[in-house]
């Protein structure tokens, strides 16, 4: 079994594993068909000779080409890092907002509305009572 | 001439005694269904007790520390088919050695959904007077 035009492709680019070298060393017609797919692959790379002068040109240019400067950058992110955490360590710290169990429509207030909407909701006479005897309390209302 | 005298004195000295009186408190919604209501009155006299009005069968909340003094707040919802308009929400029992000053403020009023609205309230002395 001869090997096929793939597998000669990578014996070529050294790509093929023991037994496809091998075999390629061994057989004389795969050894023929693998120096022909060389010499094909070989004729289709471009040979262009770069003048020595064009070398040196483009070395030269690539050394006057401006060098980036970092350190800006850098000051700049170390600047924006401190100031995000200045603001963040200054911030309001977060204040929950605090209802009172009785405070059933949450408007901050206990009042009668609340002991009216625990009504509505079939709540027991009790708690209706308990809500709308702290509504009425002297002293929470000015 | 001196019992005359001694009569007119006594009346000037004596100390007036204490009358009393019962003041409705009406809220008006302009209209609209009042479902729940709470007001504060104040009034340079005792305040005795409280009495249901026209708003709801039941007495209406308020703090029995309010009695005896001159500062109450007086609270009730209703279930049934809300009123509107003009209503007598509660009563109040006075005692007072004088014709006594009320203020009334509305703390809230609802409607049927728990809404506040606006309404306006006066304490109205029976008789007119």
């Amino acid at each position: 079994m001869h090997l096929n035009l793939l597998q000669l492709e990578m014996v070529r680019t050294g790509e093929a594993d023991a037994d496809e070298r091998a075999h390629a060393d061994s057989c004389e017609a795969c050894r023929a068909q693998l120096k022909s797919l060389t010499g094909f692959a070989e004729a289709l790379v471009p040979r262009v000779m770069v003048p020595a002068s064009v070398d040196a040109r483009v070395l030269e240019l690539v050394k006057r080409a401006p060098r980036i400067v970092w350190w800006p950058f850098a000051a700049a992110a170390s600047v924006m890092l401190a100031l995000g955490v200045g603001l963040y360590a200054a911030r309001e710290p977060y204040a929950p907002v605090y209802y009172a169990k009785s405070d059933v429509n949450r408007d901050g207030a206990t009042d009668i509305i609340d002991a009216y909407l625990l009504a509505k909701q079939g709540a027991s006479q009790e708690q209706i009572d308990a809500v709308a005897k702290k509504a009425v309390r002297l002293g929470e209302k000015s | 001439m001196r019992w005359a005298a001694l009569v007119l004195a006594a009346f000037v000295t004596a100390p007036r005694a204490a009358e009393f009186e019962v003041v409705d408190v009406v809220i008006d919604t302009g209209g609209r269904p009042m479902a729940a209501y709470q007001f504060e009155v104040t009034c340079d006299a005792k305040l005795l007790g409280v009495g249901n009005g026209d708003f709801d069968s039941r007495a209406p909340y308020h703090d029995p520390a309010a009695i005896q003094t001159g500062r109450i707040v007086v609270a009730q919802y209703t279930l049934a088919g809300p009123p509107s308009g003009k209503v007598r929400v509660a009563e109040l029992h006075v005692q007072h050695d004088g014709k006594p000053d009320y203020k009334a403020r509305i703390i809230v009023v609802a409607g049927p959904e728990g809404e506040r609205m606006d309404a306006t309230i006066e304490v109205v002395r029976r008789g007119g007077n």
